[in-house]
Order: structure tokens, then C-alpha cells, then sequence
């Protein structure tokens, strides 16, 4: 929730974006919206942040590779069991087999290559992210669609009857 | 030579005259008729144009039809050396400038993208038969009657042009079954009056100007012909692309988006509806219809101010993503050329 008293005067992009997002109260909303009327700097600034928010909302999500977070979580186990065996005295002949085990596991060696496999699979799975085109979910701006129309066939038709109608362009309400 | 007898001169003379004169008179008719199409092509055209030459004031009436039943709002229309603004009683202002178009909502002034200009926008006679009818009155002044009939010859939009000054007085959308589907009427208008109170263009919004596209980007489509529309202009916005539609009478936006359409972030107000088995989210605003759907991970906003049936027509059209293939290698060949 947001603070009213934050509302003085200076510019909060956070107030805004919890604007668009709807989560301020009527008391909130009313107050943003007095500022967006009677200032050109605050109506810039909420075009901003409503292009960055489409823009971060317009990110692909994107799964992991298959088999990587199996492979993590395998190796945190493997790190984990380890650690344990580092503070936990095993005993007997199948706990010396298994210290050893692990023991060898930690060698410098093998630890490097550990370290080179998460790498490369976490850099995959970023490439995968910002290479790979990827489908998102879209909520079209209808009732901008709609007055633009209203321009471009203004400038390719007969302007009163296709500005006209624009303006009781009060239908459309998120 | 044998002599003709009284009676059979007569058909015959008659018979001969009928033969001369009727391609005459069907040459006559065809004449007129085009004759008569070129001067509604004519008036079509120069109400583009008549705004921009004179300066008016005045209240329209716009009405369209919506599930709720019929709905209409006044707005004041004011013409000051070719900026126009109309602002609805309760509701928005919109100002236009030539290219530039600004909105004032409850939210202040807005700048509306700036489009590139259409050059090969099609003639008012390219689908539809024109014709005059009877003068009207319309605000008290006298004017000359335009209809725009479908194939079957029932209207499918009826204007009426100001005698005196080429301004467009009213303008009706008819569906399919002769009932007025949208309409934009004046009901008072002073010409050559500048009206002191009009809406001046915001000085302190900035309009951002469109990329116009000379291809179609990957994943998006541009059909070049549906449903009898042409494609006039396409450009490139920052969240998806949109193209312009016009048949010379009617005009359609297309506006396509990458991903998978979030039903229920939509506008309240909608219906859903199935067209060409498409699951097709539908509103009917003054400015005209529009659909909302998807289709092979593209997003499609339509808004067009034709009628129910072409509109259906179009929607149709694109959403079946049905192309000849003529169609297709049209798109494909002319693709990188320019358009517009």
C-alpha cells in the first residue's frame, strides 16, 4: 500500500507504477490523478513508467533447460553430503568407502570442472532467455487502437466523422 | 425486287427504329448512371478536402448501436483555420492538427502517434456503387444526398455533402438489413464562423511519429487484399505492428502483437463471439466495431467504421488467414516495395 504523504509534489515513480498497477486506494488514486491533470512532467513520467513496466512485462519467462535444475539439485546434495562428511565421523568400511568418495569428489580438479558445468549451464539457460524468441502473454490497448484509428482515417477520410466519434470514446475502461 | 406490303413496312420500320435507338438509349442510361457515379465520387472526395478550407462551428450527434440498445452523444465540432476539435458533453477532446491528433481525457492531453501518409488510398468508387439521391436539409442547410450500395443494391452508407461548401453534414453506417448501425449528424452549424472557444492544440505534449514499414517484419502478417479492403499504409510501433485498411469508403486498423492474448485483461464490456471458429472478442463503440482475437501467437485489435456484415467480412477474412495464392505472392513480391 502506498502513503499518501509521500504526495509532495516531487515525482515517485513507485507511486505511479502502483497507479497503473491499481493497488492505491480511491483517496490515493484521486490525489495521482490531480497531479497527472495539472502537470505535463508527471503525465511524461507516467508514460515511462508504463512503457518500462510493458517493456519488463514484455520479458519471455522461460524454463531452465531440461535435466538443469536436477543437475543443481544433485549437486548441492552432493555438496551438502560432503559438508556433512566434513563434521560428521563416519566409521566402518561402506562410510570409509563413501568418505573417500566424496573426499576425491572435492580434489581441485573436479571441483573446477563442477564449477565450469554450473557456469555454462547457467549461461545457457540466460542465452536461452534472451535469444531464444519466446511467446508472452499481450493485453492490447483497445481503446488506443481505437482512437488512432479515429486519426489516421482523419488524415485519409472525411476528418469529421471519423474524429467525431472519437471523443465519447468512453466505453473502454480497464 | 418484291414490294412489302402496308403492315409489314410498318414492323418493319419499326422493328428498325427499336434496333437504332435502343443501344442509344441503353447508352444514354449507362451514361448517365456514370455519370451520375462520377459526380458521388466527386462530392466523396471533396469532403476530405473541405474541412481544411473552411472554418465551422457546430454540434453533432453521433449514435451507434451497442448491446445495451442505442447510445448517442452530443459533441461540439469546431473548424479554426483547418485544426478541427470535437469535445463529447461528458466526455473527451480530440484535436487534430493535420498529422498530429491529440486526446484530452481524465488524464490530461495525450499525443497520438503520428501515422505515415497513405498515397495509394483507393477511389470511393474502387467497391462500391455510388450514386446521388434527393437533396436534403440537414442543420438547415441544403444538401446533396451520396449513397455507397452494396453489390445486391441495398446502402451501405448514406452521406450528405453541404451544397455550398463541401462539408460532410451527415454521415450514416447502414447494416445489411437498412437500419442505421452509427451515425455522425450535425444538428446546428455555422459556417465561415470561427468559434472563439474552441480547444487549441496542447503546446506541451509531444506526438511520437511511427516507423513506416516497407516489409512485414518476421511473425507478423499484412494481408494485402481481405474481404475487399486494400492495405494503405503499415508501421511499426513500439509493441506490435499496424496496418491501414481502406476499400475508398469505409477504413479499417489492424493492429498485430506478438504472444498470447490475455482475455482477461480486456476492457470490460465486450462479447465474445465465434468468427470464422475463431474465439473473437467484440465491442461496438461510436468510432466503429472491433475485435479482438488470436491466431498463431499473433494478437489482432480490428476497429473499422464499415457496417456489421463487411465488418464480419473482415474480421473473417483475417482470422481465417485465408490467402490465394496469388494473394500470397502479391504479398511476397511487392513485401519490400514501398507502400505509402
Amino acid at each position: 500500500m502506498t502513503d499518501t504523504s509521500r504526495f509532495d509534489g516531487t515525482l515517485d515513480p513507485d507511486m505511479l507504477s502502483a497507479y497503473l498497477d491499481d493497488e492505491l486506494t480511491d483517496p490515493e488514486r484521486a490525489v495521482v490523478e490531480t497531479q497527472l491533470q495539472s502537470s505535463a512532467e508527471w503525465r511524461e513520467e507516467l508514460a515511462e513508467v508504463r512503457a518500462a513496466r510493458d517493456a519488463l512485462r514484455g520479458l519471455p519467462e522461460r524454463d531452465a533447460p531440461a535435466g538443469f535444475w536436477d543437475a543443481v539439485h544433485a549437486r548441492v546434495a552432493d555438496d551438502d553430503a560432503t559438508d556433512d562428511d566434513l563434521v560428521v565421523p563416519v566409521t566402518g568400511s561402506i562410510a570409509g568407502s563413501i568418505t573417500g568418495s566424496i573426499t576425491g569428489a572435492r580434489s581441485h580438479p573436479r571441483r573446477r570442472w563442477a564449477w565450469v558445468a554450473a557456469s555454462a549451464a547457467a549461461v545457457a539457460a540466460v542465452v536461452a532467455v534472451v535469444v531464444v524468441p519466446h511467446r508472452h502473454e499481450v493485453s492490447p490497448n483497445v481503446a488506443a487502437v481505437v482512437a488512432q484509428h479515429g486519426a489516421q482515417g482523419s488524415d485519409n477520410g472525411d476528418p469529421v466523422s471519423m474524429l467525431a466519434p472519437v471523443s465519447p470514446l468512453a466505453g473502454f475502461r480497464r | 425486287m418484291t414490294l412489302l406490303r402496308r403492315p409489314a413496312r410498318v414492323a418493319l420500320c419499326t422493328l428498325a427504329t427499336f434496333a437504332v435507338a435502343w443501344p442509344i438509349a441503353v447508352s444514354s442510361a449507362g451514361s448517365a448512371e456514370s455519370s451520375d457515379g462520377q459526380e458521388a465520387a466527386r462530392l466523396v472526395r471533396g469532403t476530405r478536402d473541405a474541412a481544411a478550407a473552411v472554418d465551422f462551428t457546430g454540434v453533432a450527434t453521433v449514435t451507434w448501436t451497442s448491446p445495451t440498445g442505442k447510445q448517442s452523444a452530443r459533441v461540439q465540432v469546431s473548424d479554426v483555420g483547418g485544426a478541427i476539435s470535437a469535445s463529447a458533453v461528458d466526455g473527451n477532446t480530440v484535436v487534430d492538427e493535420g498529422r498530429r491528433t491529440y486526446l484530452r481525457d481524465h488524464l490530461g492531453w495525450t499525443g497520438l502517434v503520428v501515422e505515415p501518409m497513405a498515397r495509394n488510398l483507393p477511389e470511393p468508387d474502387h467497391r462500391w456503387v455510388l450514386s446521388t439521391g434527393a437533396t436534403r436539409t440537414v442543420a438547415g442547410r441544403p444538401a446533396a444526398v451520396v449513397l455507397a450500395r452494396r453489390p445486391g443494391g441495398d446502402p451501405a452508407q448514406r452521406l450528405a455533402v453541404d451544397d455550398a461548401t463541401g462539408l460532410l453534414l451527415a454521415r450514416e453506417v447502414l447494416g445489411p438489413d437498412g437500419r442505421v448501425e452509427r451515425s455522425v449528424r450535425f444538428s446546428s452549424i455555422d459556417v465561415g464562423e470561427s468559434d472563439p472557444h474552441a480547444v487549441s492544440p496542447p503546446v506541451d505534449v509531444h506526438s511520437k511519429s511511427a516507423e513506416k514499414l516497407t516489409s512485414v517484419p518476421d511473425g507478423y502478417r499484412a494481408p494485402g487484399a481481405p474481404a475487399g479492403f486494400a492495405l494503405v499504409t503499415r508501421s511499426r510501433h513500439s509493441d506490435g505492428v499496424l496496418l491501414f485498411y481502406s476499400d475508398g469508403v469505409f477504413t479499417a486498423s489492424v493492429f498485430e502483437q506478438q504472444g498470447d492474448l490475455d482475455w482477461d485483461a480486456l476492457p470490460s464490456g465486450g462479447t465474445d463471439t465465434q468468427l470464422a471458429d475463431t474465439r473473437t472478442r467484440t465491442y461496438h463503440e461510436a468510432s466503429g466495431d472491433v475485435a479482438v482475437w488470436e491466431r498463431n501467437g499473433l494478437v489482432y485489435t480490428c476497429v473499422t467504421d464499415a457496417p456489421s456484415d463487411v465488418f464480419a467480412d473482415m474480421v473473417g477474412a483475417l482470422a481465417s488467414d485465408e490467402r490465394s495464392t496469388p494473394e500470397a505472392v502479391v504479398d511476397f513480391v511487392l513485401g519490400p516495395f514501398g507502400w505509402g
